[in-house]
């Protein structure tokens, strides 16, 4: 069982990632139009709460979820959007309107995908090679 | 590198004699190992106290300040801390692959990256530890010098 130490080193790290996508694809939507009302002194604290409490959850979900992949898939994804939404509509960044619905979610989505993407990709790297000197050893 | 073997119904215990020019890296490994050869550790389970040899443990883990011995099928109590292990095998074939589990390389089947974020060992039994990614590089280098050998 892993112990407190560690459960706030992992959720601080991921925290980190999480905050970077969010950072990214948000100067990418502004580039385009989207979230021009984003002001530095109220939109980062708000992303980092954001960032946070997705981090908290989809650790919680790592501990406490079964170790199917797509209960994580789709539990995941969904939970983070209901609290970025929560966080948005507490903050005042969001109204509850079918646009703000429909473009958070598919960032949610984006921020999920890119940061499961490169842990991923990272993991399965790492993997190969183990495998490939774990080869090389027993023969 | 030549390697002889003598076998006579006259020797009692078994001796062996490096000769070498100077104990290089990969020598000086399987001097570890032929250490290791007469080294045991002190398992308890059901009250008794047992010898095992490191080639029979599967791997070791601490769990609430207490230490368990992981063999095929059998689990042992150690009165050793964690790093009191790793300090007595880190020139074996063990390795630390999170902060609670110390592994023998030797059985490790494969490893497997999950689509979770987690990699996983697996071991010849069927068994299967999470790797920490922080003990990734450690792991890596570990199975270079084995390598070496």
């Amino acid at each position: 069982m892993m112990k407190l130490s560690k459960y706030i080193k992992v959720i601080t790290e991921l925290t980190a990632y999480i905050f970077t996508a969010e950072s990214l694809v948000l100067t990418i939507l502004m580039q385009f139009g989207i979230f021009g009302r984003f002001y530095m002194h109220e939109g980062v604290p708000a992303l980092l709460l954001m960032a946070l409490s997705t981090a908290v959850y989809v650790t919680l979900c790592g501990r406490f979820l079964p170790d199917i992949p797509w209960i994580h898939k789709i539990t995941e994804p969904l939970g983070c959007m209901i609290i970025v939404f929560a966080i948005g509509m507490l903050t005042g960044w969001f109204s509850l309107s079918w646009q703000f619905l429909i473009a958070i979610s598919a960032m949610v989505i984006v921020i999920y995908v890119i940061v499961w993407g490169t842990f991923t990709l990272i993991n399965l790297k790492n993997a190969k090679e183990l495998n490939q000197k774990l080869l090389r050893l027993k023969k | 590198m030549k390697l002889s073997i003598i076998e006579s119904e006259e020797f009692n215990d078994v001796e062996i004699t490096i000769r070498c020019r100077g104990v290089d890296k990969p020598l000086e490994r399987i001097i570890e190992q032929i250490r290791l050869y007469g080294f045991a550790l002190q398992g308890k389970a059901d009250g008794k106290t047992v010898f095992i040899h490191p080639a029979e443990i599967y791997y070791f883990e601490s769990v609430d300040e207490k230490t368990f011995i992981y063999c095929k099928s059998n689990v042992y109590g150690s009165d050793l801390k964690l790093y009191e292990i790793e300090e007595r095998l880190s020139n074996g074939n063990f390795s630390r692959i999170s902060k609670s589990v110390i592994i023998n390389i030797c059985v490790i089947k494969a490893f497997k990256g999950m689509l979770n974020g987690k990699m996983e060992a697996v071991l010849d039994n069927g068994e299967k530890l999470i790797v920490s990614r922080h003990y990734v590089s450690a792991l890596k280098n570990k199975l270079d010098e084995m390598g070496e050998i």
